[in-house]
């Protein structure tokens, strides 16, 4: 079996007032593209502290290469981080911020210059090397940041929350521009995020954390589709969670029963009868008619998304539903809040969540 | 009803503003300027005043113990050429100097301990502890300097239990040191404890990420960040201690005299205002020129090249 190039091992992290990071284990390949998504304070960051070493793990292990770190302290790590605040020195100029860590590692005088200015250049810097920090515009000001992280040439690179500051046009520009570095560079990219749009756009794998636990590790098109418990199903957003109990089996699909009705979901194992029957079903896999078959409800409203827009829907009993649907579609319904619509998938298209692990 | 009184609110705030926007708009700062006059007046009035009249004095003549208006350029003459003069105002830069060394060198490494050693309630209590000499008697201090350091104080008798001394300890540069330092220290202090509490911590977490050891980030991320911070340390200790009166009379009895004990002496020895004057006004140029050197050194390389752009 290969060894992953950054394992985490029951990893964990207490503070005087909380447990931060409870129990991680993740193994992270080289060249992988990892993003640790969450709600703030589930711990994503704090792992992130733990595997540049600027926290100490109160428990378990992390390994880097194969080697455990340990002991190990920060600045022998190599593992450059591409801070939120991006913390550059704002008494150096640029080409000097970019340079700093070659001057750590006691690089010449103009090596290190040639060196700085090449990333520069290869971020599209060229021309500022000279100028104060304070003179950039929040875009150039991310690039040097990461141009600083980069100039090692290190296995490994951190970022937490690095495009959080930037407008939404930028951001959408820097994340091209990350992925292409990560395409040309070849390393371990750790990227942590709040946005779930970064991490589907970036990510090879996404880390869903809650509470300083793991709660599921896959693809991102995996995660949205297969939530593992109810808490990524809400955390992923465009999903809508029912709420049910199993009563039978037929045809290959399980009969299911809760407060909205009756359904009918698949199942890759059997299910004894009685047992939690909650499922999901994407808000993109719904279909709206004016009558017929289906849940009814009644349109609360709509938000408007880019392409798609987003239905929310009132159902009798309690439920609201968050149904996706093209500007077209919307248009032929005349859907207005007010409007009383039904609401039908595909048994298929529902996932049934993975029966809750034992209580320990 | 509320809907239709924000609407005439509205509208009659509107016409309000019609009128006089455009005069508004054109002289910006019209208030500011306003406000800031009580500032101006107390300016003028205690400080602008008395410095013009200081420089006026230097001009005039003491005839038979009496100061009569005059425009004579002896005294300036008198004074700079002189070499009691020269003297004083060598040792006065030297001894301001080497309290500013001190108290930069001693401030320093006690502001880091409880800027970034201390924990919070111990912080609070050191600076407490700065703060309440700040606000004591300076007389009282040295007093109790004196009877430290006097042959018969408490220093020299510890000292004789163990059959050393007595030792000159008051009364040359060391105790003027002492007491010189007895007023710069804490100030020094605080303002150092201040600029480091202000310091970004990502800034020295981020030089660990990029491989900085902890003994090099004092060099490489602290002092740099800190430099305006010093560099105000550094005036602030040196202006206290150039025109300190005080120290240099009780701790070395006025000899060698410092520019502020000549300044009373030559009031003292034939009511020579004017010279007096002299040596004032001197003084201020100098202290003027330390100012500056100090906002020079404050803004730093990057900060000066952004100042020249």
């Amino acid at each position: 079996m290969k060894t992953p190039f950054i394992a985490l091992d029951q990893l964990d992290k207490r503070y005087a007032d909380h447990h931060a990071v409870k129990s991680v284990d993740l193994d992270i390949e080289a060249g992988e593209f990892i993003a640790l998504m969450g709600p703030s304070g589930c711990g994503k960051s704090t792992t992130l502290r733990l595997i540049a070493g600027l926290d100490e793990p109160t428990g378990g292990e992390i390994r880097i290469g194969g080697d455990s770190m340990r002991g190990v302290p920060a600045f022998q790590r190599n593992t450059p981080m591409v801070w939120q605040s991006l913390a550059l020195f704002p008494f150096l100029t640029v080409a000097e911020n970019v340079a700093f860590p070659l001057r750590m590692q006691k690089v010449g005088t103009a090596e290190r210059r040639r060196r700085a200015l090449e990333w520069l250049d290869r971020l599209g810097l060229a021309g500022m090397a000279e100028r104060n920090v304070a003179q950039l515009s929040g875009g150039q000001r991310q690039r040097v940041a990461i141009a600083r992280a980069l100039v090692t040439e290190p296995s490994v690179l951190l970022l937490d929350e690095p495009l959080s500051a930037l407008d939404a046009h930028l951001r959408v520009r820097m994340q091209t521009e990350l992925s292409r570095l990560h395409r040309e560079l070849g390393i371990t990219f750790v990227y942590v995020t709040h946005a779930q749009s970064e991490a589907f756009a970036l990510a090879d794998r996404i880390v869903i954390m809650s509470e300083g636990s793991i709660q599921q590790v896959g693809r991102p098109q995996d995660v949205y589709r297969a939530p593992a418990n109810a808490f990524v199903a809400e955390f992923m957003g465009m999903n809508n969670l029912v709420r049910g109990e199993v009563r039978g089996e037929r045809d290959g699909l399980l009969d299911i029963a809760g407060a909205l009705g009756e359904f009918r979901v698949p199942s890759a194992t059997p299910r004894p009868e009685g047992s939690s029957g909650d499922f999901v079903i994407a808000a993109d896999r719904i279909a709206l008619a004016a009558d017929g078959e289906g849940l009814a409800g009644t349109v609360l409203g709509l938000e408007f998304v880019g392409s798609t827009q987003t239905v929310f829907v009132e159902i009798e009993g309690g439920a609201e539903f968050r149904v996706q649907k093209q500007q077209h579609e919307i248009e032929a319904l005349d859907l207005v809040p007010g409007r009383k619509v039904r609401l039908s998938w595909n048994p298929q298209h529902a996932w049934l969540l993975p029966q809750p692990a034992q209580a320990h | 009803m509320t809907a239709a009184s924000v609407t005439t609110r509205a509208s009659a705030s509107r016409r309000w503003f019609r009128l006089p926007r455009p005069r508004i708009a054109g002289s910006s700062g019209v208030l500011p300027s306003l406000l800031g006059i009580p500032v101006v007046l107390w300016q003028a009035v205690f400080f602008a005043a008395p410095l013009i009249f200081l420089v006026v004095v230097t001009f005039w003549q003491v005839k038979s113990f009496r100061l009569e208006p005059a425009f004579v350029v002896d005294n300036w003459t008198r004074i700079l050429f002189s070499a009691t003069f020269q003297r004083a105002l060598v040792h006065t830069f030297l001894v301001a100097g080497t309290t500013t060394v001190l108290a930069v060198a001693i401030a320093f490494p006690a502001a880091y301990t409880i800027a970034f050693r201390l924990g919070a309630r111990a912080r609070d209590l050191a600076v407490a502890f700065l703060v309440v000499p700040v606000f004591s008697s300076y007389m009282l201090r040295i007093y109790a300097w004196q009877i430290v350091l006097s042959p018969e104080g408490i220093t020299n008798a510890l000292l004789g239990g163990i059959g050393i001394g007595p030792l000159p300890l008051l009364g040359g540069a060391f105790s003027l040191q002492v007491g010189l330092l007895t007023l710069t220290l804490p100030i020094a202090v605080l303002i150092l404890v201040f600029a480091m509490a202000g310091i970004d911590r990502t800034l020295i977490e981020a030089a660990e990420n990029l491989g900085c050891r902890r003994a090099r980030v004092i060099a490489h991320v602290i002092i740099p960040s800190l430099r305006p911070a010093i560099a105000l340390t550094a005036t602030t200790s040196f202006l206290l201690a150039f025109g300190d009166y005080i120290s240099p009379l009780f701790m070395t009895g006025s000899k060698p005299p410092t520019l502020s004990i000549l300044i009373v002496d030559t009031v003292k020895s034939g009511s020579q205002w004017p010279r007096a004057s002299v040596i004032g006004v001197s003084m201020l140029v100098m202290l003027a020129l330390v100012l500056s050197l100090g906002q020079y050194l404050s803004r730093g390389r990057t900060g000066r090249k952004e100042a020249a752009r």
